[in-house]
């Protein structure tokens, strides 16, 4: 793990990148092969063994809802020392992430290397766009939750901004803003929550602050709220024209791969850093496609050492734009997710009732 | 107050409100199941029926739809004879009374041989179809009105009514107490929901539950047979047009004889032929299977997964685990296994065991094959490229003897 860290999280091009990540994939795919039963029998069931692995794109994935499903883990239950929980959408059951010491270390180290590639390695006073509701349990973690203590240790002070009710505590808000007036401040929250419970009440009330010296990082996408999404350039126009606010970064991840997210250059790309990796695969085949077709994402990262969750295959659709070549002068892949896949509608005889309640 | 056949409590009018009357009035809610019971195959049913028939047969817009053609076949006069064939002392049985039909959501035309039975039988009808909009629906439906409505139909008008309602237990409840008879097509989930509802005293349930099936196919047989691709399309037919969710749909092929890795070499190819030229299939599948196919690997040693592309996928299996219902999978997801003899299946045949297709083997070795391991399941016996064509024999249901009664 140590060299990979010696590297900055967009360094490296292509095949010096894959000399130094493919040995490691292929590290954790024994790892847990040996350790977990299920990723191994799963593995038997592929008909692929770690050692037979050969090229970045045979190192074998596994569908992330699996983690919805079942308890996956690499480590003896003491070794736990931090459960994740993923929020996802309404109705569905949330995946359960066991981290062990290493792997949250892990985790936080990356984090900060990527953001701070984009953001500054300076810390600065940080404002939450959320209720602190979200980090009391510290033994369980919300995708939110966990989010917001990752990204504090780029705070120096961190506050919350939103009350228990999701309404905004404007006298924190004032109060923070006058003691730290002309510093470089840090705003962090969750897309759907910042835009409903932020930017639209700032709206609907009038209010008018100068955030043009705030840097922005939020992700999350719009979860429950699919309805009431807005458009990246929206959300980027609306801000820069309600409270000045320009330097806004957004990011995409999920619980079940903390740390190695991926961040988005001031063009709009979502960055592959050191630490991850992606693939998009054909449906039909699930072969990978070249740069420019679109196809189902497949997300690595090298970090989870307590879980099998080193190679995954989600179930978003994504198109790889490209490679090494971004203008904005990081190296690695390059690309945009495009949505979700939708829900299968089946022919033959199911549930008559059931479909009566959805109806 | 049982005298009428139950003069049951009117139905409040805010429930009659929710209600949409596709064939029939809303005054039919009421009296739908006092209308008189005929004997089973009444001469006049089976002419209504064919006339029915031929409607359908000639109505321009029905042709487009080979579900519809299906049907309109089904319910000739030629063919009702010929089933009618098979039952003997059909004169001391009359029909029970009122059936209320809950119809799935997904076959279009389920509803209506649901319903036709029923007639045959010689009972009045209330049938439940869901909200989801079909095309299919509304032709059969126009049709049956238009015929309903001619002079000397009134008799018959009495005893169909077809309606919709939103989700509403209370309406479920409101019919399940006036019939005698209720069908349930559906999942164990839904079924378990409504029987959560009144049913009268006097009536009987025909649950039509969660359902497993499977192939087994001589591979010796299937070898020397002259069209292979022939019967790859009875296969897809089989599965891939219901996607292979309906309950008659095989989730496992099992091969029998010597040259088990030839035939089934040769099988698979001319299916994905097939598969890649018609299916439709969508790409949340590809992750559908794949996730299934984990699942079963985590609670079974001994499965290798096969995918040609994520149209067509199959577990081999070197062991036959009696669990496959619960990791089965729509849209083209197989288990695949090689039998020494047919003893094998009959171990894993439990109640949810619905459909035997065949090839190459003899519905008497299947039958006592079932016999002998003392099965719990298999329904239904049939050849490959069959699973779909419905009877009056059902999920081990004689429908013709279950709704009717006997005067001894």
């Amino acid at each position: 793990m140590e060299t990979i860290y010696q590297y900055g999280p967009y360094e490296l091009e292509r095949y010096k990148k894959r000399d130094i990540v493919f040995p490691k994939y292929k590290e954790l795919t024994r790892l847990h092969e040996q350790n977990c039963r299920e990723y191994r029998q799963i593995l038997k069931m592929y008909g692929v063994t770690a050692d037979s692995l050969w090229e970045m794109e045979n190192i074998p994935m596994i569908p992330v809802r699996l983690f919805k499903e079942y308890s996956l883990k690499s480590v003896p239950q003491e070794k736990i020392v931090k459960t994740m929980l993923s929020s996802g959408t309404t109705g569905q059951a949330s995946s359960q992430i066991f981290l062990d010491k290493d792997t949250a270390l892990w985790q936080q180290k990356a984090l900060a290397k990527i953001v701070g590639d984009f953001i500054g390695r300076r810390r600065m006073p940080m404002l939450v766009l959320d209720t602190d509701d979200v980090i009391k349990d510290r033994t369980q973690f919300s995708t939110r939750g966990a989010g917001i203590l990752g990204f504090s240790a780029f705070g120096t002070r961190r506050e919350f901004v939103l009350n228990r009710d999701m309404s905004i505590n404007y006298e924190v808000l004032e109060r923070f803003l006058k003691e730290h007036e002309g510093e470089r401040i840090l705003f962090f929250g969750f897309t759907f929550i910042i835009w409903k419970h932020f930017l639209l009440e700032l709206e609907r009330c009038g209010k008018r602050y100068d955030l043009s010296n705030a840097v922005m990082v939020h992700g999350g996408g719009w979860k429950k709220l699919k309805s009431e999404a807005v458009s990246k350039k929206e959300f980027r126009e609306r801000f820069a024209r309600t409270c000045g606010m320009r330097d806004i970064y957004e990011n995409y991840g999920m619980a079940e791969q903390t740390g190695s997210i991926f961040m988005e250059c001031e063009l709009g790309h979502l960055h592959v850093s050191m630490f991850s990796d992606i693939f998009i695969r054909d449906p039909k085949t699930l072969k990978v496609c070249e740069n420019g077709e679109k196809g189902i994402l497949q997300v690595m990262s090298v970090l989870p050492h307590s879980y099998p969750g080193h190679s995954l295959l989600t179930e978003d659709v994504g198109v790889i734009l490209g490679e090494d070549d971004c203008p904005c002068g990081r190296k690695g892949k390059y690309f945009e997710i495009l949505g979700r896949l939708k829900n299968a509608e089946l022919r033959g005889c199911s549930d008559t009732y059931a479909a009566g309640i959805k109806e | 107050m049982r005298s009428s056949g139950g003069a049951a409590i009117p139905m409040q009018q805010e429930l009659k409100n929710k209600i949409k009357y596709l064939v029939g009035d809303e005054d039919m809610a009421e009296t739908v199941h006092q209308a008189e019971c005929r004997e089973p195959f009444s001469e006049e049913i089976v002419d209504f029926l064919d006339m029915f028939s031929r409607m359908i047969r000639k109505d321009r817009e029905a042709r487009e739809y080979p579900d519809i053609q299906t049907y309109g076949f089904w319910c000739r006069k030629a063919s009702i004879l010929e089933m009618k064939q098979e039952y003997c002392r059909l004169e001391d049985r009359i029909g029970r009374g009122m059936t209320f039909h809950i119809a799935p959501s997904n076959i279009p035309m389920m509803f209506l041989f649901s319903l036709t039975v029923s007639l045959l039988a010689g009972n009045p009808n209330v049938v439940r179809i869901s909200s989801r909009e079909f095309v299919q629906t509304g032709i059969v439906c126009r049709i049956l009105r238009a015929l309903l409505a001619e002079p000397g139909n009134e008799w018959i008008r009495r005893m169909i009514l077809i309606l919709q309602y939103p989700h509403d237990d209370r309406i479920t409840e409101a019919f399940s107490e006036r019939c005698r008879n209720r069908i349930i097509w559906g999942g164990d989930a839904s079924i378990s929901k409504i029987r959560e509802t009144k049913l009268s005293p006097w009536a009987i349930d025909l649950p039509f539950y969660d359902r497993f099936s499977l192939s087994v196919i001589q591979a010796d047989e299937y070898l020397k047979a002259e069209n292979p691709d022939r019967i790859a399309l009875d296969f897809y037919n089989d599965t891939y047009v219901t996607d292979q969710n309906a309950c008659t749909s095989p989730q496992l092929v099992v091969w029998m004889g010597k040259q088990v890795n030839e035939a089934r070499e040769r099988f698979w190819r001319c299916l994905n032929r097939v598969v890649l030229e018609r299916y439709p299939f969508q790409d949340i599948q590809a992750v559908d299977k794949l996730a299934a196919a984990c699942r079963f690997a985590i609670s079974h040693e001994e499965g290798r997964l096969i995918r040609e592309n994520m149209a067509l996928c199959r577990m081999e299996l070197d062991r036959l685990p009696g669990d496959l219902s619960w990791y089965r999978c729509p849209g083209g997801y197989f288990y695949e296994y090689h039998a020494k003899n047919l003893d094998e299946i009959g171990k894993i045949c439990s109640v949810d065991t619905q459909t035997i297709s065949c090839f190459g083997i003899k519905d008497k070795e299947i039958l006592s094959m079932v016999k002998r391991n003392h099965c719990m399941g298999v329904d239904r016996v049939v050849p490959v490229g069959d699973t779909m064509d419905f009877g009056l024999q059902w999920d081990g249901f004689d429908f013709i003897y279950s709704l009717t009664r006997v005067v001894g």
